[in-house]
């Protein structure tokens, strides 16, 4: 087993794997526990628009799927406010709009579909050496910024008034917070795939919400379920032949129902 | 500095009519005042006002001598709100991360707590018998202990004034009492409250100034002890109001 780990593509695919896995959930705290889990979904699908242009017209593709990001987590704000008790159209409609330029500008890509389909579900064993700095990079910047905004996000998250009439910097907090979504989705899609980045910002924390108590070791026992998911699943994919980001998100699914059954039992 | 709270010829109203009409009163340290008045008569937007959360124009409210509008020393008030209206009862986080969220303003922007904002916060916690429930998830309390988690929270900065809207709303009436007991102590040592109740009598039980707030918009301000027995009877139900004066 400890074979597949020889291989230069297997070790970095393990590193680029735990590293995002420490990243997601700092990010899929707050998006779970502000119920806009769906908000993972549109940014993807927004991400993959940007692969596709960037495919299409000659762009670099995660370049491209960070733009693009970038514009739909902060329209999804934007429309939030618009659609006032309607607010949670807004990541259905951004999601949409992702969708549709996606098929749009799939058309205009001139070499086989091989490209776009790669982004569609990672392709975490293929990681370049430039993606594997860019998400090393990511990675870093993420994980100081949320450590840093720690106790700004909690506050925000758990009681947005509080946290304003406190002196939390409450606009600016959650501009960042969405730029740190756009770029953790945008480099993860590559890697883990953006149909499949979502499961890894939700999964993780809504297993941890299943026993936890507090808000530290929420966030704690969400990073440890990644890091298991991901691992487990890299090493049974590499052992079964399967599809990596696959083997993830279906392990962080039996986790959950697992999780579920003890839970119901104990009640 | 013994005025904390001055309100001048305040009018707000929203895009469908309007809420208050030219409300003026003040409050001195040690002040208890309580906000009467049906649904939808403006209490809560009183409140949100006079906390900045809705806007209002310069010279209309003064908080410890200094304009709402250029007010910054945020620790000096807390504020218990309707609970139902901001927390979601699943959240993961303990009591102590709650209480412990509100000392941002003394710890600051990026910064980390240190451990005299342990204190505080163990303090703040103890200060409303929650010490065996700090660690805790607050969603799994009951609403009487949750609401004093929620005092405890406005308490970790030592406030000089506290806002309470509704505060033992859904809550047990054994929690009721401790809940009153705890405001009636903090005003006792000092601490100027606003509060509003559904509980008329008890809220003019614990009060020393009156407001009176009608659907029209306007309020009557009175000073407790300047009242008669058949006007406060009045007041306690309903009858007595700017509509009615």
């Amino acid at each position: 087993m400890l074979e597949i780990l020889s291989y230069g593509f297997m070790q970095r695919a393990f590193l680029v794997a735990l590293l995002i896995s420490v990243i997601a959930p700092c990010i899929g705290m707050v998006i779970v526990l502000k119920r806009l889990s769906n908000i993972g979904d549109a940014a993807s699908h927004s991400a993959l628009a940007g692969v596709a242009f960037g495919l299409a017209f000659g762009i670099n593709p995660i370049a491209g799927a960070v733009i693009f990001a970038v514009i739909a987590v902060l329209s999804i704000e934007g429309l939030r406010k618009a659609f006032g008790r309607y607010s949670e159209l807004s990541t259905t409609v951004v999601m949409s709009a992702g969708v549709g330029l996606t098929a749009l500008f799939s058309g205009f890509i001139k070499s086989s579909g091989a490209n776009l389909n790669s982004f569609l579900f990672g392709s975490i064993v293929a990681v370049s050496s430039f993606e594997l700095t860019l998400t090393v990079g990511l990675c870093i910047v993420v994980f100081a910024a949320s450590m840093l905004l720690y106790k700004e996000l909690f506050f925000i998250t758990f009681d947005e008034e509080a946290a304003k009439l406190a002196g939390v910097p409450v606009k600016a907090v959650n501009f960042v917070f969405m730029l740190l979504t756009a770029f953790t989705v945008s480099i993860a899609s590559r890697t883990v795939g953006a149909l499949m980045i979502s499961s890894l910002l939700v999964l993780p924390v809504t297993c941890a919400m299943t026993f936890s108590k507090s808000y530290l070791k929420t966030l704690i026992y969400s990073i440890m379920f990644a890091l298991f998911f991901t691992s487990v699943g890299l090493a049974s994919s590499a052992a079964l032949d399967l599809k990596p980001s696959g083997a993830i998100v279906i392990i962080g699914v039996i986790t959950l129902i697992v999780l579920m059954i003890i839970n119901r039992n104990k009640k | 500095m013994n005025n904390i709270l001055e309100v001048r010829n305040l009018d707000f109203e929203y895009y469908d009519g309007v809420v208050l009409r030219n409300v003026s009163f003040s409050l001195e340290k040690g002040d208890f005042l309580g906000i009467i008045g049906a649904n939808g008569t403006g209490k809560s937007t009183l409140l949100k006002l006079i906390l900045g959360l809705l806007p209002c124009r310069s010279e209309q409210i003064t908080l410890f001598g200094t304009d709402r509008t250029e007010f910054n020393e945020l620790s000096k008030i807390g504020y218990v709100s309707q609970k139902s209206n901001s927390f979601n009862s699943d959240f993961p986080a303990t009591v102590q991360e709650v209480v412990s969220a509100n000392l941002y303003s003394q710890i600051g922007f990026l910064c980390r707590a240190e451990k005299k904002h342990r204190v505080m916060c163990e303090k703040a916690i103890a200060a409303v018998g929650l010490e065996d429930c700090k660690n805790k998830q607050i969603g799994k309390l009951s609403g009487g202990q949750q609401q004093r988690a929620f005092i405890a929270r406005t308490l970790v900065n030592n406030p000089e004034l506290i806002i309470l809207d509704e505060p033992t709303v859904g809550v047990d009436a054994p929690s009721v009492e401790v809940i009153t007991k705890i405001i009636a102590d903090l005003n006792s040592k000092g601490i100027t409250v606003i509060m509003t109740n559904h509980d008329t009598h008890s809220l003019i039980s614990l009060a020393n100034k009156l407001l009176v707030l009608s659907e029209d918009g306007c309020a009557s301000f009175y000073d407790k002890k300047k009242l008669s027995e058949y006007k406060l009877t009045r007041i306690c139900e309903g009858l007595e109001g700017h509509n009615h004066a």
